[in-house]
């Protein structure tokens, strides 16, 4: 699979949030911080393709940016079922740019709720990803 | 103009709406539904004039709304808003009926691009 590099992936974030964001390679991801924002993806035959992790601050992040919520609230530190629910939209738009850049045709789990385990995969390709003052954190794709 | 927004992320519809208004497109009467199972119950009650659909729903997705659409000979003019706006799909959709296809992300200028004639 191939996935959005940092310049594709700011582009689209910009775009998406409305604000600058600054992506960086990083190869390091914290699976203590990733607790229900990891997201699963499917093929048309329902075959698990791959996985998106996102940190949890920085899930916060992106679902309070979408949302236009107040910036504190993405300081929690336990997963806020409003932002992220935000978040899972952000998830689904970036799955439209790896659906771009390959030829297949992926999608959430529909009801995927960003409790998808992210077991012992090696990233992909992850980046470091920060919105204005909010918080900074990790986004990394691994193959399924 | 009545316009029947169909997603099912309640803050993707909040955004189109705020960003169809920064569009300038202030005389929509807006309604919601999110799936097309829902959306096509209120077509059949009510009376649209455009419908927007997301792609990749529960409980019919965008084609089978648009589908529907066609088979029952609505009189409405139905599109698609998706962030999976790949050549199949874009295809898909237009073989369905889709009078447009605007991809995920949007903003404003881009709303007024694709929807102008639609919306005016």
């Amino acid at each position: 699979m191939q996935y959005p590099n940092r310049n594709e992936l700011r582009e689209l974030l910009e775009q998406l949030v409305g604000k600058d964001v600054t992506v960086k390679d990083t190869t390091d991801l914290d699976m203590a911080l990733i607790g229900n924002s990891t997201y699963e993806f499917v093929d048309a035959s329902d075959a698990p393709k791959c996985v998106l992790g996102i940190e949890l601050p920085l899930a916060h992040a992106l679902g309070a940016s979408l949302a236009m919520m107040p910036s504190a609230r993405a300081n929690a530190a336990k997963p806020d079922p409003d932002l992220l629910e935000a978040t899972r939209e952000v998830v689904n738009v970036v799955s439209g740019q790896v659906n771009a850049q390959n030829n297949v045709h992926i999608r959430l789990i529909p009801g995927s709720d960003g409790t998808a385990p992210w077991g012992n995969r090696r990233p992909a390709a992850a980046y470091t990803i920060e919105i204005g003052d909010l918080p900074t954190g990790v986004l990394a794709f691994a193959n399924a | 103009m009545n316009v029947l927004i169909v997603d099912d992320s309640p803050i993707m519809r909040k955004m189109l709406r705020r960003d169809l208004r920064r569009a300038g497109f202030d005389h929509l009467r807006i309604e919601e539904a999110d799936d097309g199972a829902q959306a096509f119950e209120m077509l059949r009650r009510g009376r649209f004039d455009v419908v927007s659909t997301g792609w990749n729903m529960p409980n019919m997705g965008g084609r089978e709304l648009l589908e529907h659409v066609t088979l029952n000979d609505f009189d409405v003019v139905a599109g698609v808003i998706s962030a999976h706006a790949t050549k199949a799909a874009k295809q898909s959709a237009q073989q369905a009926g889709a009078a447009f296809f605007v991809s995920k992300p949007f903003t404003p200028d881009t709303l007024r691009a694709e929807l102008a004639e639609v919306l005016r």
